[in-house]
């Protein structure tokens, strides 16, 4: 996959003009105007999409926030170890906080919430943060590693009865984590990780984002099939071509065409000549909800910002469901996908290496992640 | 006894007002059919397929002309709106209409086709004498469906994006108003009388009702199923019920309009899309997508009477004369 990079100075640019354009518009109809943050990782691909991701999301909101006299604009910071990014962006007034992309972004936009602005989850699957470290002013666009381990075992286990697997970890703390979850889905599902790896039927990669590269090279190396080997996030998606193996359940790929997906990634693709990545559509999906907020809830403070969310308003992310947030653990209830390796004589054009073999969720989202009766967070406020 | 210039002007005005009974009872009715680049005939009469029309790529929204003569079909992937002659069933124009266009109104006067633009964000008045382009009018985000008023004065396009209507002024060519709805609206449809329309909303599983002179929605309906994704809507000529078409429940939610409840579901076929209603009331026509299958449902007695098998990925129905 093929991302074209826009600079920090464009980004900023085209949010100065934005802003620049809401003064102006401002003055003339009197709009009341709200601040979103948004916190850019350092890694200045994801940064990017991330930027890209908001801006379109900023785009769609305005379309319809400027009809009914309100508009929103986006204040970015990188964000730096230590969290005063996040610290600064909840200390200026700001309706709420996009972020969570990269290492230490759940961290931070856990202390924005705990400090007193709602946050918004894009990028940080942490099953802790929706459990034991849950706060209820931080709300998850991004899947959880549970809800991306469910689609995995729903797709493998269920419909294709592979139900013996190996589990090949990179010993990182996000590997325990995957494999850990991995163990109770199988198990759930009357499928077990077995003593002997070869007579496995699949094999999990249970491995941070950073190790997946590497990983996958060890699966094809010990003679795996493409086909066999399994793993979450779109990490796996970045593989080259010609490296291109496993199944990967995601959050979002920018081939999917149902349920207006097709116009989604095309606005995306027009305006960026890129295409929507997960961590892009987590963010233009993260802007438009305030959008809504502001706009059907009349939100103008945090605490109406978050009434609106608990309060179950059918969101369209262009899944083909009602997207909502789970009141236990303010999870978004969402479709996963899976996706796979596409034969190479089939790769052309805009098609990439991998292709969305499957929706998995959408006649039970809930069936997804962790359920409530299973859920250890408790919000204290 | 009647002289005999009496006697054949008598039989030739009975024969006329049987063929206009006829015509009224049993017309014609159209289905596009997205994946097989057809329209189905099927005459309301014997609900018996008649013809299919072979009309371009992946034709989704359809219409017919208030005098039955010309049937129009967009072609999403042709990118243009065809143009159908009823009698000889043979395409015999093609207007261009942006890009993949989906959804269009007819104009109560025949004059005129709405178009919505999807990826424009706007919404085209073409001729229908000429083909041309009268105006390009900005509306929501991902503009879908079309609908005039009675009186033809308004016309509203649903955004699926924006979860708004535009309210177009025909006279003025020019949004007058912006109505916000539920998530992913899709369809609209008036009442008879104008004074009020039913909005289809996709995600948020609700119908909304909007008095129209006050640009402002009076109640929203939800369908109570798991998922139902409303999509068509249409109203009885009595104004007395309205229908919509749940792809996700596979069935037909029936709309007390004066009351404003859902009075029953009636079960059809896998991803009912498109509806319509014969211009008597007695019959409507739902398209399932997936069962590839028309149902034909008796509005008294609200029960599907037949089931007819057309093409591929039914979608529109369009009732003619």
């Amino acid at each position: 996959m093929t991302t074209a990079r826009l600079g920090r100075r464009a980004f900023l640019g085209s949010v100065a003009a934005a802003t620049l354009t809401s003064i102006a518009t401002r003055a003339a109809r009197a709009e009341d105007v709200f601040t979103v943050g948004v916190l850019l990782p350092a890694d200045t691909e994801k940064a990017t999409e991330v930027s890209r991701g908001a801006a379109l999301g900023l785009d769609d909101a305005n379309a319809l926030a400027t009809l009914f006299g309100k508009r929103l604009r986006i204040e970015t910071e990188a964000d730096r170890p230590g969290g005063q990014a996040g610290r600064a962006l909840g200390r200026a007034g700001t309706l709420a906080v996009v972020g969570g992309v990269g290492p230490g972004g759940g961290e931070t936009l856990l202390q924005v919430a705990a400090d007193g602005t709602p946050a918004l989850n894009i990028g940080a699957p942490d099953d802790r943060l929706r459990n034991e470290s849950c706060e209820r002013r931080l709300f998850h666009v991004a899947p959880s590693v549970a809800m991306y381990v469910d689609a995995l075992t729903q797709f493998l286990v269920d419909q294709r009865k592979l139900a013996r697997w190996a589990v090949a970890g990179d010993g990182s703390p996000r590997g325990a984590e995957i494999e850990a979850v991995a163990r109770r889905s199988l198990a759930r599902r009357g499928a077990a990780v077995i003593g002997d790896a070869a007579a496995a039927d699949i094999v999990l990669l249970a491995a941070d984002d950073s190790g997946v590269d590497a990983a996958v090279a060890r699966a094809i190396a010990e003679g795996r099939p493409p086909d066999r080997i399994a793993g979450i996030g779109e990490a796996g998606l970045r593989l080259p071509a010609d490296r291109a193996a496993g199944l990967w359940a995601i959050g979002w790929h920018y081939e999917l065409e149902r349920f207006s997906a097709r116009e989604l990634n095309g606005r995306f693709r027009r305006r960026w000549s890129a295409p929507l990545t997960e961590t892009s559509w987590a963010a233009w999906a993260a802007l438009k909800l305030v959008g809504e907020a502001v706009v059907r809830a009349g939100a103008s403070d945090g605490a109406a910002l978050m009434a609106f969310m608990e309060s179950a308003h059918p969101f369209d992310g262009h899944k083909g469901e009602a997207l909502t947030f789970r009141k236990w653990d303010h999870q978004l209830r969402q479709p996963l996908y899976v996706a796979g390796p596409r034969k190479r004589e089939d790769i052309a054009g805009q098609l990439g290496p991998f292709a969305v073999l499957a929706d998995v969720g959408g006649k039970n989202l809930d069936a997804l992640g962790t359920a409530a009766a299973d859920s250890r967070c408790r919000f204290t406020s | 006894m009647a002289p005999n210039w009496m006697r054949l002007t008598l039989l030739s005005l009975a024969a006329f007002g049987t063929l206009i009974a006829s015509a009224a009872a049993d017309p014609l009715v159209y289905v596009s059919n997205e994946r097989s680049n057809s329209v189905t005939v099927i005459d309301a009469a014997s609900d018996k397929v008649v013809a299919s029309i072979p009309v371009g790529n992946r034709p989704r929204g359809i219409g017919v002309s208030p005098d039955g003569k010309t049937i129009y079909v967009a072609l999403g992937h042709d990118n243009v709106i065809a143009v159908v002659d009823a009698a000889s069933r043979a395409v015999k124009a093609r207007f261009a209409a942006g890009t993949d266009p989906e959804a269009f109104a007819v104009s109560p006067d025949g004059a005129r086709l709405y178009v919505s633009n999807e990826d424009a964000n706007t919404a085209s008045v073409i001729d229908t004498k000429t083909g041309k382009v009268l105006a390009t009018i900005p509306v929501g985000t991902e503009p879908e469906g079309v609908a005039v008023s009675p009186d033809g004065r308004l016309v509203y396009v649903t955004a699926e994006t924006t979860h708004t209507i535009s309210v177009i002024d025909t006279a003025a060519l020019k949004t007058v108003a912006t109505i916000l709805v539920g998530s992913r609206p899709r369809e609209s449809a008036f009442v008879p009388d104008g004074q009020r329309a039913l909005v289809t909303a996709e995600i948020g599983g609700a119908v909304s009702v909007i008095d129209v002179p006050k640009n402002a929605v009076v109640a929203t309906l939800k369908l109570d199923r798991p998922a139902p994704k409303p999509k068509g809507v249409v109203v009885h000529p009595s104004g007395k019920w309205a229908y919509v078409a749940n792809g996700g429940s596979n069935d037909v939610a029936v709309i007390d309009v004066q009351e404003l409840r859902v009075v029953t579901f009636i079960p059809v076929g896998i991803r009912p899309w498109g509806l319509n209603i014969t211009r008597d009331g007695k019959k409507l026509y739902v398209a399932n997508g997936v069962s590839e299958t028309v149902s034909v449902i008796d509005t008294a007695s609200q029960k599907v009477v037949t089931t007819i098998p057309v093409g591929k990925g039914p979608w529109g129905i369009a009732v003619g004369r």
